[in-house]
């Protein structure tokens, strides 16, 4: 804009020099012509007086005198030359059809201008007619137009220079000038009226813009803080990729489940962040449009990968990505598996012996004085599957928190007291001593349950004892809580079993021929008991040493 | 033109990435073969080495029209060589799992004397491989450099289960033609397990290439 107002002014200050110039040189001429016309009527007159007073001899001396400055000739009516200052007038034509003579001839005086010879230069006649009847020719050469510019041209170049300079620098300034109060536009907060005029409804319209494109923005923007306080605050990664399997977006927990760097990963290729084949098969498996799920195991945990495609109008545009911890999942499962097979083994072994048993007593088979101790065995077995069903009864219900009876106030104890003395007859054949520490402790809870922790938290102590061991139990406050605490001098549980002793039908001794009964589901019952309660239980355990179980409820 | 450029360029980064983890993947299912006795590895690392000698087609193309094509100079040049270079090693991580997926499938099942050393040392140099394919992933030049000095410790492991076999062999544990046959399908394991940590090494070498443009200081 600057450069066309600049070229545009210079342009208008160069016409204008040219026309100025032009008109001046014509007018000047036009000046020149009327100047020189007078003045060589004025010679004309002096000529005639000059003849008048001195006749020939005066023109005697005009005749070839160098300082002359006009051309004088005199001619006859007839046309014929009769004097010439500048040439031989014998040799020299008739000059009767000449313009000024005709003019002279019929009106006195003529008036007539010729080119000349010579280049840019013409010739102006005056032809005055005498009293004879004579003609008198006055004549003087001059510059033509383009004479008188080729004259002056160093001149006028001068001129049109520094006025084309002094054009420069204005038009410089007035076109900065202009342009000015347009730059100076702030085009995001455009005040109306600061600028020129004409620019208002521009300014008015790029206002109203400015202040659309700001709302739109803010509304993007909030959108896209819901979108990452959404993907954010999820523990589940989310990784969305484009069709060339870079990363669109990703949450922070993505990069906590595969472990990449806290940083942003917007613009990398998937791959870079894991390449591992359950999450290449599903990121490649999605662009092809295809829903799958994939497990991802990483650093001990199982992760769940869910791979959409991105369709818009048939088209593949991407993929979302959704990974989500499943290790509980699995574990559950898992430990589903296992109590099945457990239970159907669990009872399995019982019906089994009571089967074999009393098929040999129908098939008489068995001496008479054996039958009793048979049934025994059978006695025995059927026992062993009623406290197993007993057992898992009495778990059911407490997963299904279907315990009917009233909480009451109980002296935990008195409860572990009564608990002992059951167990006497048990710690004596397995010669272990029992003892009771502790003081009165109330308990707000349901007698049997409390009852059945204590009892197989020390029955434990005492199967899992040596021999001459020792089992501790303590009842009573600690810090405000009631606790209880069972102590043995057993031999320990192994470190990695520590965690799944819990667990139903596990049992540290997987043989299937144990040295030591059990259902395996004692302290399962023992860890929903006390969960029933609201307490805690936990377990320390060395090997060889001992274990020591402390409740608090 | 350049921006096409940029995009091939890209697009060789990507697929060394997937070669890179086929690789690990390979050496994991070999090792797996080897230790757990994982029914269907030996069939998936033989599957894995295929697909990476055809990557390793797929990518010396992208490289050979790289060069052809965009006459890349300096860095890039420096990336499409140490691209080629890397394949080359990568292909040989492939083929010497596959190799010893074969030599589990033809040994019998009996446990090796002492086997901590012989998992110690897959588990190391897979563990290296995992890591050079880390450092070019993330231009890492730090890890590239422990990778090169990690080689060290899976040539000692291979000197601690040859020894190993020596023991078992004077104290004469198996004996006959099954026996031979055994140490020395051991012997060969390790061997190549010890090549795979040397071509690990190659790798994190070029990596160190690529970004400084000159190669790592050799070690004495």
């Amino acid at each position: 804009m600057t450069k066309k107002i600049f070229s545009g002014t210079i342009m208008v200050a160069l016409i204008i020099m040219i026309c100025c110039v032009g008109l001046i040189m014509g007018v000047m001429y036009d000046y020149l012509g009327t100047q020189i016309y007078l003045d060589l009527e004025n010679q004309s007159q002096l000529v005639q007086e000059g003849m008048k007073l001195s006749g020939q001899e005066y023109l005697d001396i005009m005749k070839n005198n160098p300082d002359l400055t006009v051309r004088v000739t005199l001619i006859d009516a007839n046309g014929d030359v009769l004097y010439d200052t500048h040439a031989d007038e014998t040799m020299m034509e008739n000059h009767v059809d000449r313009e000024e003579i005709q003019e002279a001839i019929l009106d006195g005086e003529g008036r007539a201008v010729r080119e000349s010879e010579t280049m840019a230069s013409e010739t102006r006649y005056y032809a005055l007619r005498l009293d004879n009847g004579q003609i008198l020719r006055v004549s003087t050469d001059h510059y033509s137009q383009l004479g008188l510019i080729l004259d002056n041209m160093g001149m006028i170049v001068v001129i049109v220079a520094v006025l084309f300079a002094l054009a420069m620098a204005i038009s410089h300034m007035v076109t900065r000038h202009i342009v000015k109060p347009i730059n100076d536009i702030d085009l995001n907060h455009p005040a109306v009226g600061d600028s020129y005029d004409e620019l208002e409804p521009l300014l008015h319209r790029i206002n109203q813009q400015n202040n659309k494109i700001h709302r739109q923005m803010e509304k993007l923007r909030r959108r896209q803080e819901e979108f990452n306080i959404i993907t954010e605050s999820m523990s589940e990664g989310l990784l969305i990729l484009d069709q060339s399997k870079e990363i669109l977006t990703h949450n922070q927990s993505a990069l906590q489940i595969l472990g990449a760097e806290k940083k942003s990963w917007t613009g990398v290729n998937a791959l870079q962040l894991n390449r591992s084949e359950p999450f290449r098969t599903s990121v490649e498996q999605a662009l092809k449009g295809i829903h799958c799920r994939h497990n991802l195991t990483l650093g001990g945990e199982t992760y769940e990968i869910l791979a959409s495609p991105v369709m818009n109008k048939d088209k593949i545009n991407g993929a979302v990505l959704i990974i989500m911890n499943v290790t509980e999942r699995e574990v559950g499962e898992r430990v589903r598996r296992e109590f099945t097979s457990n239970v159907s083994h669990e009872l399995k072994t019982p019906l089994t012996s009571i089967y074999g048993v009393s098929d040999m007593l129908a098939s008489g088979i068995v001496r008479q004085e054996d039958v009793s101790q048979f049934a025994l065995t059978i006695k025995e077995e059927s026992s062993r599957l009623i406290s197993l069903i007993d057992d898992i009864m009495q778990l059911s219900r407490l997963d299904e928190n279907q315990v009917t009876q009233q909480k009451e106030d109980i002296d935990l104890y008195l409860l572990a007291g009564d608990v002992l003395a059951r167990l006497q007859r048990k710690a004596d054949a397995a010669d272990i001593t029992l003892q009771l520490d502790g003081s009165s402790t109330m308990v707000h809870g349901i007698d049997y349950i409390l009852d059945e922790i204590i009892y197989n938290l020390c029955e434990n102590a005492i199967k899992y004892n040596r021999q001459g061991g020792k089992v501790t139990v303590f009842a009573g406050y600690e810090r405000g809580t009631s606790v209880l605490r069972v102590t043995d001098t057993g031999i320990g549980i192994p470190k990695e079993d520590l965690e799944r002793v819990f667990e139903r039908f596990y049992r540290v001794d997987k043989s299937h021929n144990r040295q030591i009964p059990g259902t395996g589901l004692g302290l399962s019952i023992v860890k929903h008991g006390v969960a029933y309660h609201g307490g805690t239980i936990n377990l320390e355990s060395s090997e060889g040493v001992g274990t020591t179980v402390t409740v608090k409820f | 033109m350049r921006n096409r450029f940029d995009q091939q360029l890209m697009q060789l980064n990507v697929e060394l990435v997937t070669m890179g983890a086929l690789c690990e993947e390979a050496l994991t299912y070999a090792i797996r073969a080897l230790f757990q006795k994982e029914e269907g590895m030996i069939t998936r690392t033989l599957e894995a080495e295929d697909q990476i000698n055809q990557k390793e087609k797929e990518i010396e193309g992208i490289c050979m029209k790289l060069l052809l094509q965009q006459q890349p100079v300096a860095r890039d040049l420096r990336i499409i060589s140490s691209a080629l270079k890397m394949i080359s090693d990568m292909e040989r991580i492939g083929d010497q799992a596959a190799d010893i997926a074969e030599i589990v499938k033809y040994m019998d099942r009996r446990d090796m004397p002492a086997p901590e050393h012989l998992r110690n040392m897959s588990d190391f140099a897979s563990k290296m491989v995992t890591d050079a394919i880390n450092s070019f992933v993330n231009k890492d030049l730090d890890l590239a450099r422990k990778v090169i000095l990690d080689d060290d410790v899976v040539d000692d492991y291979f000197e601690k289960v040859k020894k190993d076999l020596i023991e078992a062999i004077s104290r004469g544990d198996w004996t006959g033609e099954m026996g031979g046959q055994f140490y020395l399908d051991t012997l060969m394991i390790a061997k190549y397990i010890e090549r795979i940590g040397d071509h690990a090494t190659n790798i994190a070498e070029w990596v160190v290439f690529s970004i400084t443009g000159s190669h790592p200081e050799e070690k004495n």
